[in-house]
């Protein structure tokens, strides 16, 4: 598997997921996830920029961890996003939702 | 003497998520060799998703339970089938719910349903056939853009 690599500063962490975002791939990401939340992390931000294949399942843990921080009024956002992964969060009407924006695009707020 | 492209792909296989990838990638080496390149980012999802389901949730991951997938490369169609040996699911009904943007689970017949151009499964629901058109852009999506 592909590694995932975290850069924590103060509350926000950025995670650079791997090229995959799938099943496979979801319970070391989940275990990463919640040691970073457990450490005081209440910002995650996530890079895709190598990120080329997800599922659903990692789709759910995006929005499992956007849920759990939303509680902690904490958030995460998504940056670097491949045009077909945007679409496909656009269509599933996650894109608002996750705060995702394409490659080279600064988020806003 | 010149070699005919193979035209589909078949598979037997357990049930073991660390399979699909091996899958996706045969399928992708022959979409390209049948330039449908365009196509690699859908097909990967679909065969992730429903593949996934036959595993998760039809074989319950049950390793000695089988999951068997097809696909075949037509004029105007890719064509997808996977069975699973689970007892299959209430489709119909499963078909018509949308899942709020909370929800963890439970996006998987929208993803069929965005990104093949039709989808049918049989009675009991443990087999699901899917119809991907040769265009560049997935059925749906080409309504937004």
């Amino acid at each position: 598997m592909d590694e995932i690599a975290i850069t924590r500063t103060d509350s926000q962490s950025l995670i650079k997921l791997p090229v995959k975002l799938t099943a496979v791939a979801a319970p070391a990401l989940q275990a990463a996830l919640k040691q970073e939340i457990a450490a005081g992390s209440r910002t995650i931000v996530f890079d895709l920029t190598a990120t080329t294949t997800l599922d659903s399942t990692g789709i759910g843990l995006l929005i499992a961890t956007s849920n759990t921080l939303a509680t902690m009024q904490g958030s995460i956002r998504l940056q670097n996003v491949a045009p077909d992964i945007l679409k496909l969060l656009q269509h599933m009407r996650l894109a608002d939702r996750l705060r995702a924006t394409a490659t080279g695009e600064a988020n806003r707020g | 003497m010149s070699q005919r492209l193979p035209t589909g792909l078949d598979w037997t296989m357990p049930s073991e998520l660390s399979r699909v990838d091996g899958i996706c990638q045969e399928t992708h080496a022959l979409l390209h060799a049948h330039q449908q390149a365009a196509l690699v980012f859908t097909m990967d999802l679909l065969l992730r998703e429903f593949l996934n389901n036959a595993i998760i949730h039809g074989n319950k991951n049950v390793h000695a339970k089988q999951v068997q997938a097809a696909l075949r490369i037509g004029r105007k169609w890719v064509v997808l089938r996977i069975r699973d040996e689970g007892r299959g699911f209430k489709w119909r009904k499963a078909s018509q719910r949308l899942p709020d943007e909370t929800a963890t689970s439970g996006r998987g017949l929208m993803i069929g349903k965005a990104y093949a151009g039709r989808m049918r499964y049989n009675q009991a629901g443990n087999e699901i056939t899917l119809w991907i058109p040769k265009s560049t852009t997935p059925p749906c999506l080409s309504k937004h853009t």
